[in-house]
């Protein structure tokens, strides 16, 4: 249960800061 | 191929949102010249031509998931899938927020607001995070058919 709350932490903050770094990427790639 | 009928509806509901992202992705860049250039000038297609390449690869991560029998495979890609959608908009429309008339810096609010606001939303933004990573733990794992309350 340990690993799994692990897991699925880890996936949790990694999806945020891909979002993150979707916009960062974005912005640096076009940006004004 | 046979599947449970919630893998056949996911079969169908990704083929469905695979072929309405082809229809808008080669839609929108014929909308304004600067749409296209982002899509196929040089140097950006190098960095525009990821979206799409990313959009096939979590199709197949998809299918993939579903035919294995691989459960989370096929919820984390779709949820690239949308990562996706939101960066394809997002490279369409950059910097603007209201096409071609209004840009995010002309649309946000006064600095003095948003350094009010950035004190609320550091400690809010977390919050909502962590209780909405909450409600997924504990609502994690399958549905017993055979206990009646869902």
């Amino acid at each position: 249960m340990a690993r799994k709350l692990l897991w699925f932490a880890a996936l949790w903050a990694g999806g945020v800061l891909a979002v993150a770094l979707v916009g960062l990427a974005i912005e640096l790639a076009l940006g004004a | 191929m046979s599947l449970l009928p919630a893998r056949r509806h996911a079969l169908r509901a990704g083929i469905g949102t695979l072929a309405a992202m082809g229809v808008f992705s080669l839609w929108t860049p014929f909308l304004e010249p600067l749409y296209f250039d982002r899509w196929f000038g040089w140097p950006t297609i190098v960095f525009s031509l990821l979206v799409p390449l990313l959009v096939l690869g979590c199709f197949a991560m998809l299918i993939q998931g579903l035919r294995t029998e691989h459960d989370s495979r096929p919820f984390i890609a779709a949820l690239g899938l949308f990562v996706l959608g939101f960066a394809g908009i997002g490279i369409s429309f950059y910097p603007y927020i209201v096409p071609a008339s209004l840009t995010i810096w002309e649309a946000a609010a006064p600095e003095e607001s948003l350094a009010f606001l950035i004190v609320g939303a550091v400690v809010l933004v977390p919050m909502i995070l962590g209780y909405t990573a909450y409600a997924y733990w504990v609502f994690r794992g399958k549905v017993d058919p055979e206990e009646g309350d869902h």
